[in-house]
């Protein structure tokens, strides 16, 4: 597919999760599907078949890093980009989260206008980067 | 937003969950209040300061962030900006 359609968003906070559903869903007209947790992403992975991630770092349980290393195991991952999206700011933190792995970090607060743009861009860069 | 229907729709639909945002202060108040440990408490923080600002309440998250800030580098600053942030919290939800 030539087009961002399917975008995965992983967040422990509700209030954010709406607000990634108005701006990625009502205003970006993406298909969107919400995860609470790293699990839950573990486990909607391979149903949904995200285009791209949208993946928290702080989270209980299984923190975004720790979700971003199992979710790589899963075939269904193969060429699609994993963007973090932190509140931390500092710049030798940032670094440190791209070791992970991920294609790029989101700053929280983000502008829910211009996000839908934005992860447009990561995923056009993204593409065919293998996790 | 335009203020097309469609305009008006979206912002209809962004006013509903900035509101369920404004309610839900209280509870994150009561979770700051409760936190026990440096850990606890900058969890409670980072949810915040990382909602705050996107539902367009710049200078809560901002209070939040300082305050996150100072729980991570351990300084004296700490209870001050949580009191502050208190209030802050106290007066958007009205």
């Amino acid at each position: 597919m030539n087009r961002l359609v399917r975008v995965m968003c992983v967040e422990d906070d509700p209030d954010i999760r709406m607000i990634l559903e108005f701006s990625l869903q009502q205003l970006g007209g993406y298909e969107v599907c919400l995860c609470a947790s790293g699990y839950e992403a573990l486990d909607q992975l391979s149903q949904f078949k995200p285009q791209l991630v949208l993946l928290d770092v702080m989270m209980p349980g299984l923190d975004g890093p720790q979700t971003l290393e199992r979710l790589r195991e899963l075939p269904d991952l193969r060429g699609v980009p994993v963007v973090f999206l932190t509140a931390k700011a500092m710049t030798n933190e940032l670094e440190a989260l791209l070791v992970h792995g991920a294609t790029g970090i989101i700053v929280k607060p983000f502008d829910p206008v211009s996000l839908p743009k934005d992860i447009c861009i990561y995923w056009e860069h993204g593409r065919g980067i293998q996790p | 937003m335009a203020s097309s229907p469609e305009g008006n729709d979206l912002t209809a639909r962004f006013e509903v969950i900035r509101r369920q945002f404004v309610a839900g202060l209280a509870e994150r108040g009561r979770a700051l209040d409760e936190a026990h440990t440096p850990q606890q408490l900058q969890a409670v923080l980072h949810r915040l300061a990382g909602a705050a600002g996107a539902f367009g309440y710049d200078t809560l998250g901002s209070m939040a962030r300082q305050a996150l800030q100072a729980s991570e580098a351990d300084d004296g600053r700490l209870a001050r900006l949580l009191v502050e942030l208190r209030s802050e919290m106290r007066r958007i939800a009205g």
